[in-house]
């Protein structure tokens, strides 16, 4: 989209060293909220389900029993006498 | 209360397992090798470590997208930062004894590399350019020693610098990498030729003592013990990237001398192959090492006497090798026994060694104890026949790779010829068989293999594995026929058993079980009737049967209960078995009854323990979504497995089962605690949970604070470690967001945050449920900070596990997508998009999911898909932003009437004189405004609209420039880009004119975009491509329409002046400026000959000439059209 581009804004400088902030609003991002809809409720209800304290509670994973280690047979490395 | 709701008859057989368990702890870890812990996470590769005395800090390299730098960790916080700039490399630190400078190998000034001092922030480079500088070591804190070298890197010299002096000398030359000083500063030990380590006496300068590492592969950098006692090395082993070459980049192991003893000493070895470790560094406390995991590099750090107990003795080691399950931990036990333990000869040592690495596959090794085999003596027809295979073995597995086809053909006959000097025999036999699959004749090895018939255990090994290679559906029969009655270990015999076994198909085997009992003698019989039970127990219907068949197992374990690889295989098998028919609670049953089985201080038993664990998660989580009294099964094997394990997956999940329950479940834990079947940390977890989870108000920062710091002195010998560092990223995560205000967050939390989920990621490697949670967490964190790319990559990872629910799949769709869209890929947020339409979303979201498709499908230049989207949406979806996307669609199909249409909507319901509202940065808002001011832009551009429509449209567009460029900061653009849209719109305006036949209203606009082009220059310079192309148009058209010469005039003069002013000329520019002078000799000055002559004989196009010859060229083309235009008379 020709009209939009890479904006470099500033803002109040900072206490300690007077370098002011640059904020970098990237090209996608400007794009997404002038040419397409807005779904906050949406976007945060995902962030905030997909956001878990602690293991998803899945049936079925990908490591098939036969193939855990914990359930191999090994082979003796028995020495010729 | 029921917390367990097990069936009275299971139930009891588990509470005669859980009785006898009683009094067990979850210190298991004493009975297996020691752990490694992860000090840094990726997904950059780290490496190099290097610690301050007090072990408070931890510096190493790290390399991000082929830049490395140093990064300090503070071991404590365990914060990380960057200590040299990202513009240079930067490798190797090595820190002072006193902590107080840091020795780097630094790439800034010199590409071969310096050895630099960093103090603070400074840094003082020590050596010249253009030598390759590296390897600094500290000798004290006044001296430094560091290698020169040159190119090749073989021809080395060893410099010590005094830092006092500031003055260099060589003090040893010739071969050598690596070097470390021991702690009294007498001697130094680098790597030399091969594998020698070299110890050499600093102040005598002369070599003391050369070790050669008998060791297969090739030797690292070594370091001396904090006390001097002890080397340590990395020993790079495997051909671990089948280049059939050991060097650097493969699997490596750490072991270590004691060069305290002067006699033949022996390396011990420190870390298992599997775990793939070097650059070992021993502090005071730790030994820490860069280990490759998962594809990347991180540092870890162990115990320094390595993974091995101390406490083990050759009783230990004799059981921990038997009940191993790979065999690199066996190559590890073989060698403490052999090394530390003098229990074996060096030959038996080397033989089972050989083998080990046969059975791991990993032929190179194996060849290089065949060799020491070799040289103790004559009389090895067989070895050398192996040798034979071994070596075409590793070369045919890169085969794949289809390199070097004819080498190998070739390499192969070479070996036939090798094979037919030695005498015949079985070893030979089958070498040749070997061969022949190996060159594609598949006939004859096929026939050869099976009639062979082998007494020696390695070749039975080995002719096994040409039978699966080569034979396939007959494979079984090969066995029954040549393997399985093969007198031999007892391991062997049921080893081969288990992979005849495993080839039994789902249905009926009693008939081959029947066959095959007939030819084998107990125990195999035994487990031959064992599966034929297992087979009739997943085949019953009602409880009596299942029970009857059980029971017939229980009497079958109860006889076998002194044979250990019997009831290994009997047990693997039944679980095996009972699970691939979905007999969860059958196998948990079983499980039970092998714990029971065992000795609470056996090294089998945490392998029970374990397979106590996963089997008890895995019955769980099938009863987990249960309604109903079957979720009560859920909540009996979560219980089953703290009691067992401590494990705090089964923690976590138990513990919100019973949120309701919370009095007794509390209680309970009380009880588990003074039985010593869980650790007080456990309830500590459970509470912390329960507080963040179901909490009795609104949580704040300092809650999520107080909870986190609860987990982090959970410790991490705890079994199911990752669900500590899930939790505890949660909880990090969670504090973050409080932090985030606009653009700005506390980058601490983050980092904390992003760590703790790659621990956990670490922590359970087999595991999905937790693997899946961290993935999901680690996306949502990287969107939050807007590091998109890393949120795309993980979500993406994330995509590879099942999904709780559609709709949770749906969520991390949504947000892959928007991080893909946000990184630049807009395929792949379309894809994805593609995909989560796939899923029949709710028709409440369905909307969103439709116009996010339609969004990114024209992004991705699916216009036509986008399209057929957006004509789906409802009208209230509409909005005039999803109108302008589907404008910009059809625009970019042609479809100008389409387009119109919706923008003429975006025009109706947003005033000309909307209000720009106030958006301080970083905020962003949607401006009505601005959407007009772009609508109306993409009317007057669009293919197919009507000439007035499009001047009108551009005429109100131009007359809000300069409320736009007035705030142009609100409107996220950029003040220059506007000046310069604008003078091109302009120019496009008296086009327009021109076609509508409004001639006089043309030249006004062309010289009102001179004008405008005037203000530019002085804004922003005269010399850019917009100023240029409008001059060179204007002066195109003016036949057409006569726009002001002067105006143009003092354009180009101010234009050439900023040309001519240039320190120097730029190639790309000098053409467009070349161009334009040519244009303007031909329309406007109507002196092209003279002009264009001069102008190719100047300073500028001479030195275009000579530095670009390729845009020379395509300004003599330009030059000839220029030419042919002017003497057509489109010219003056």
């Amino acid at each position: 989209m020709r009209f939009l581009s890479l904006l470099a804004l500033t803002s109040t400088l900072l206490l300690t060293a007077c370098v002011p902030d640059i904020y970098l609003i990237d090209r996608q991002t400007v794009l997404e909220l002038e040419a397409s809809g807005q779904w906050p409720e949406l976007d945060q209800k995902y962030k905030e389900a997909a956001l878990k304290p602690g293991p998803a509670a899945l049936e079925k994973t990908r490591d098939s029993i036969e193939s855990r280690q914990i359930f191999s047979m090994t082979h003796d490395d028995k020495v010729k006498k | 209360m029921k917390l367990r709701g097990l069936t009275p008859a299971l139930g009891l057989m588990l509470l005669m397992t859980l009785g006898l368990s009683t009094g067990l702890r979850a210190d298991d870890k004493a009975q297996a090798l020691l752990p490694l812990k992860r000090m840094t996470v990726g997904p950059y590769d780290n490496f190099q470590a290097t610690v301050d005395e007090a072990e408070a800090f931890l510096y190493y390299t790290r390399s991000e997208n082929l830049s490395s730098q140093i990064m300090r960790l503070n071991l404590k916080t365990g914060l990380n930062e960057a200590i040299t700039a990202s513009d240079a490399d930067a490798k190797t630190p090595a820190l002072s004894p006193d902590g107080k400078i840091l020795a780097i190998n630094y790439f800034k000034n010199d590409a071969k590399g310096d050895i630099c001092l960093l103090r603070d922030k400074e840094i003082e480079c020590i050596t010249k350019k253009g030598v390759v500088d590296h390897s600094p070591v500290w000798l004290g804190n006044d001296r430094l020693a560091y290698i020169s070298s040159d190119d090749s890197g073989r021809m080395s010299q060893l410099q010590i610098y005094n830092l006092g002096k500031k003055s260099t000398e060589t003090i040893f030359k010739g071969e050598l990498y690596a070097p470390d000083l021991s702690p009294d500063g007498k001697t130094l030990i680098f790597k030399g030729k091969k594998n020698e380590l070299v110890l050499y006496e600093v102040s005598a300068r002369k070599i003391l003592r050369t070790l050669l590492v008998d060791l297969p592969g090739l030797t690292g950098p070594s370091r001396f013990s904090a006390d001097g006692r002890y080397l340590y090395f990395a020993q790079y082993m495997l051909d671990s990237n089948r280049d059939l070459q050991i060097d650097g980049r493969d699997a490596a192991a750490i072991y270590r001398y004691d060069v305290s003893q002067t006699g033949d000493v022996k390396p011990i070895q420190i870390t298992s192959l599997d775990q793939n470790c070097s650059f070992p560094y021993p502090s005071k406390q730790y030994l820490y090492m860069t280990c490759a995991f998962e594809g990347a590099l991180d540092i870890y750090r162990g115990p320094l006497n390595g993974t091995v107990p101390t406490s083990w003795i050759a009783e230990d080691l004799d059981e921990a090798h038997r009940v191993a399950r790979s065999y690199s931990d066996r190559i590890l036990f073989l060698n403490h026994l052999h090394a530390r333990l003098f229990k074996l000869t060096d030959a038996e040592y080397e033989e089972r060694l050989m083998q080990n690495f046969v059975f791991a596959g990993e032929y190179q090794p194996a060849d290089y104890y065949v060799q020491s085999l070799l040289a103790r003596g004559p009389g090895h027809d067989d070895l050398k026949a192996w040798q034979i295979l071994f070596n075409s073995y590793a070369r045919w597995e890169v085969l794949p790779q289809k390199k070097n086809l004819g080498a190998f053909a070739e390499f192969i006959r070479d070996q036939r010829k090798l094979l037919a000097k030695l005498p015949k025999g079985q070893a030979g036999a089958l070498t040749d068989a070997y061969l022949d699959f190996f060159a594609n004749q598949f006939d004859s090895a096929q026939s050869k293999v099976q009639k062979l018939q082998f007494g020696d255990e390695l070749g039975l090994y080995l002719q096994n594995r040409l039978a699966k290679l080569s034979l396939k559906e007959k494979y079984p029969k090969f066995l029954e026929a040549r393997v399985l009655q093969v007198e031999g270990s007892e391991e062997n015999r049921l080893y081969f058993l288990s992979l005849w076994l495993s080839e039994l198909s789902s249905s009926d085997p009693s008939q081959a079980i029947a066959a095959l009992k007939l030819k084998l003698k107990e125990p195999a019989t035994d487990l031959l009737d064992n599966e034929m039970d297992l087979y009739k127990l997943v085949q019953s219907k009602n409880k009596q049967d299942v029970l009857a068949n059980y029971r017939s197992i229980v009497n079958r374990v109860k006889k076998l209960k002194d044979d250990y690889f019997a009831m290994r295989l009997l047990f693997n098998r039944s679980i095996v078995v009972l699970y691939q028919n979905k007999r969860s609670r059958d196998m948990a049953d079983i499980v039970s009854l092998w714990l029971s089985y065992l000795k609470r201080e056996s090294k089998e038993y945490p392998y029970a323990v374990e397979a106590m664990r996963q089997n008890s998660l895995d019955l769980a989580y099938q009863f987990y979504h249960a309604k109903g009294p079957e979720k009560n099964l859920a909540i009996g094997a979560f219980y089953d497995s703290i009691r067992i394990s401590d494990d705090l997956e089964s923690h976590y999940q138990h513990s919100l089962l019973n949120l309701d329950k919370w009095p007794e479940l509390t209680k309970n834990y009380d009880n588990m605690i003074s039985q010593g079947l869980i650790k007080p940390e456990s309830k500590v977890f459970i509470e912390t949970l329960r507080r963040v989870v179901k909490p009795a108000k609104a949580l704040e920062a300092k809650d999520y604070e107080e909870a986190a710091g609860a987990i982090e002195r959970i410790d991490d010998s705890h079994l199911g470690i990752g669900v500590k560092y899930l939790f505890l990223g949660f909880l990090y995560q969670k504090q973050l967001d409080f932090t985030i205000k606009g653009f700005k967050y506390d980058a601490n939390l983050a980092e904390k945050a992003h760590k703790a989920y790659l621990f956990a990621i670490d922590g359970a490697l087999q595991n999905d449920r937790v693997q899946a949670s961290a993935l999901q967490n680690l996306g949502v964190l990287h969107l939050k900070i807007r590091n998109y790319t890393l949120a795309s990559e993980f979500l993406t990872q994330r995509g590879n596990i099942a999904y709780f629910s559609g709709d949770e799949e749906l969520a991390v769709l949504w947000l892959k997508a928007k991080a893909m869209y946000l990184s630049y890929r807009s395929i792949d947020a379309y894809q994805t998009m593609k995909t989560a339409l796939g899923l029949n979303p709710p028709a409440q979201i369905l909307p969103a999911f439709q116009e996010k498709t339609a969004f990114y499908a024209w992004n991705a230049g699916e216009n036509l898909e986008a399209e057929k989207l957006f004509k789906k949406l409802s009208p209230e979806i509409m909005t005039p932003s999803v109108r302008l996307g589907y404008a910009h669609a059809l625009i970019a199909q042609r479809k100008g009437a389409e387009a119109e249409a919706q923008l003429a909507r975006v025009l109706q319901s947003i005033s000309a004189k909307a209000k720009i509202e106030d958006a301080d940065a970083p905020a962003l808002k949607i401006q009505p405004l601005k959407l007009r001011f772009i609508a109306l832009g993409l009317v007057a551009q669009a293919f197919g609209v009507d000439l007035s429509r499009k001047v009108k449209a551009l005429e109100e567009r131009l007359a809000l420039y300069p409320t736009i460029i007035d705030n142009a900061k609100k409107l996220h653009f950029q003040a220059e880009t506007l000046s310069d849209q604008k003078l091109k719109e302009w120019q496009d305006l008296a086009q327009l004119y021109l076609q509508n036949g409004q001639k006089e209203r043309a030249i006004q606009a062309l010289n009102r975009s001179l004008d405008e082009a005037a203000l530019h220059g002085k804004d922003f310079g005269y010399l850019n491509s917009t100023i240029i192309t409008v001059l060179k148009n204007t002066w195109l058209r003016s036949t057409m329409i006569p726009a002001s010469n002067d105006k143009s005039r003092a354009l180009v003069q101010a234009l050439d002046k900023e040309f001519n002013d240039q320190k120097e000329f730029t190639p790309l520019v000098t053409q467009k400026w070349a161009e334009m002078k040519l244009i303007q000799a031909a329309f406007l000055d109507g002196n092209y000959e003279k002009a264009s002559a001069e102008l190719f004989n100047g300073k500028a196009v001479e030195r275009l000439k000579k530095d670009k010859p390729d845009l020379f060229h395509n300004l003599s083309r330009y030059r000839f059209e220029v030419a042919q235009d002017a003497h057509t008379g489109t010219g003056a």
